[in-house]
C-alpha cells in the first residue's frame, strides 16, 4: 500500500478528509482488505486513547463487515433531487416561530374587529372619514342641538350629558349604556 | 461541513459504502455505550448491529440538526433499553448523556462490563500505545497528543506548532504508524 494512501487513512481517522480525498479513502477501504484492516486498527487505537475500552477485544471488531449482509437488503437512498429542492425552499429556523406569532396576532386582531362589529351600538358609531364626519356634524347641528335660549341652562344640560357618558363608559357598562353625543365642542 | 455530515449526505445520495465508514468510525464508541446496559458481550454486539441498522433506516430523515454521533447515540440507548425490556430485564432508571458518556467514561454505571480479560487487554493496549508515543520524536509526539488528547483540528495544531497543515498531517500519520506497529504486535499480526 502506498504511503500517501495510508496517510489518507490516518486523516480519515481524524475526520480531516473532504471531497475527492474522502471518495478515494472510502473506495480504498472498501476495495483493499489490508487498507481496511489498517484503518480499523488506527481507529481502534484512537478509541483506546479516548477511553472507549470497556469492550476491548483481541482484534478490532468489523461491524460493517458483519452488517454487510443485513444492509444489502436495505434500499439505496436517492435523495439528491429532494435535498436540492429542500435546500432551495429551506426557511431560516426562526421563520416558523415568527410566522406562528404573526398568525396568532392576526387572529386576535380579527377577533377584536368582529367583536366590535357585534356591539349593539356599532351601527350608530361615527365613520372615520372626513365626508361623513362633516355630515354628522351638520346633522347634529340641525337636529340635536339644544334649543334652550339661556346659556346657563344649556351649560347645565351639557354637564349632565358629559356625566352620563362618563358613567356609562365604566367597566362592564359599555354594552348596555347609551353613548350620547352633543355638538362638537364637548 | 463536518466529515460526518458529508458521509451522511453521501449515504442519502445513494453511496451505501459511506455508511461503512460511519460504522467503522463509531462502532467502538457505540459498543462502549451499549455495554453500559447490556453486559453480555455477544448480546451487546447484536444490539449494536441492530442500532446501526435502525440508524441506516432512519437516515433519510436525518437533517443534521444535531451532530450525527448524538443522534446515533440516542438510537443506541433506545435500542439497548428496548432489548432489555423485550428480554424482561429492567432498563436502568437513568442513562448517561452522549457527551458525558464520551468524557466521563469512568462513571460507575459504565463500569459493569469489566472482566479480567478485558482489563488485561486494555492495560496492555494502553501501555503499548503510551510506549509508542514516548518513543516518537518530540514534534511527532506533540502533534498526536494535541490531536488525540486535546481534540484539536489539523488547522489548530498547525497554528499551535507554527507549521503547515501538510506537515501536521504527515507527523500524525507517522505517529499512528508507530502506534499501529505496537498494536499489531499485541494482536499477533506482526509483519
Amino acid at each position: 500500500m502506498k504511503v500517501n494512501h495510508r496517510e489518507m487513512l490516518s486523516a480519515l481517522v481524524d475526520g480531516q478528509l473532504t471531497g475527492q480525498e474522502l471518495t478515494q479513502a472510502i473506495a480504498h477501504i472498501n476495495n483493499d482488505q489490508a487498507a481496511r484492516a489498517e484503518y480499523l486498527r488506527m481507529q481502534y487505537a484512537s478509541d483506546v486513547m479516548h477511553g472507549y475500552t470497556r469492550a476491548v477485544s483481541q482484534r478490532p471488531v468489523d461491524l460493517a463487515q458483519r452488517l454487510s449482509v443485513a444492509l444489502a437488503d436495505e434500499p439505496v437512498y436517492q435523495q439528491n433531487a429532494l435535498l436540492a429542492k429542500a435546500k432551495v425552499l429551506a426557511f431560516p429556523k426562526t421563520f416558523w416561530k415568527q410566522a406562528t406569532g404573526l398568525a396568532m396576532a392576526a387572529s386576535i386582531g380579527a377577533l377584536a374587529v368582529v367583536g366590535v362589529m357585534n356591539q349593539p351600538g356599532y351601527q350608530n358609531m361615527p365613520l372615520a372619514n372626513a365626508e361623513s364626519a362633516s355630515d354628522s356634524t351638520q346633522l347634529v347641528r340641525q337636529v340635536n342641538r339644544w334649543t334652550v335660549g339661556e346659556p346657563e341652562v344649556e351649560a347645565r344640560l351639557n354637564n349632565y350629558l358629559v356625566d352620563h357618558n362618563e358613567y356609562a363608559g365604566g367597566a362592564g357598562m359599555f354594552s348596555y349604556g347609551r353613548v350620547v353625543s352633543y355638538g362638537t365642542e364637548q | 461541513m463536518s466529515i460526518d455530515q458529508e458521509l451522511v449526505e453521501r449515504v442519502q445520495a445513494g453511496d451505501k459504502k459511506a455508511f461503512d465508514v460511519l460504522i467503522m468510525k463509531y462502532q467502538q464508541r457505540i459498543i462502549h455505550v451499549i455495554t453500559g446496559f447490556v453486559h453480555d458481550p455477544v448480546e451487546a454486539m447484536d444490539v449494536a448491529q441492530e442500532a446501526f441498522i435502525k440508524a441506516y433506516r432512519a437516515l433519510p430523515g436525518f437533517r443534521g440538526d444535531s451532530a450525527f454521533y448524538t443522534w446515533l447515540y440516542r438510537i443506541a440507548i433506545n435500542t439497548s433499553k428496548n432489548h432489555l425490556t423485550a428480554s424482561s430485564r429492567r432498563p436502568p432508571m437513568s442513562d448517561v448523556d452522549a457527551m458525558d458518556a464520551t468524557i466521563y467514561y469512568d462513571a460507575p454505571e459504565l463500569k459493569e462490563f469489566e472482566t479480567p480479560e478485558n482489563s488485561l487487554m486494555r492495560v496492555e493496549l494502553e501501555a503499548a500505545i503510551q510506549q509508542a508515543i514516548d518513543n516518537l520524536p518530540e514534534d511527532t509526539a506533540a502533534a498526536i497528543k494535541l490531536r488525540e488528547f486535546e481534540g484539536m483540528s489539523y488547522e489548530e495544531i498547525a497554528q499551535a506548532m507554527d507549521c503547515p497543515i501538510g506537515t501536521v498531517r504527515s507527523r500524525i500519520f507517522r505517529a499512528r504508524e508507530a502506534i499501529d506497529k505496537q498494536v499489531k504486535a499485541i494482536m499477533g499480526e506482526e509483519d
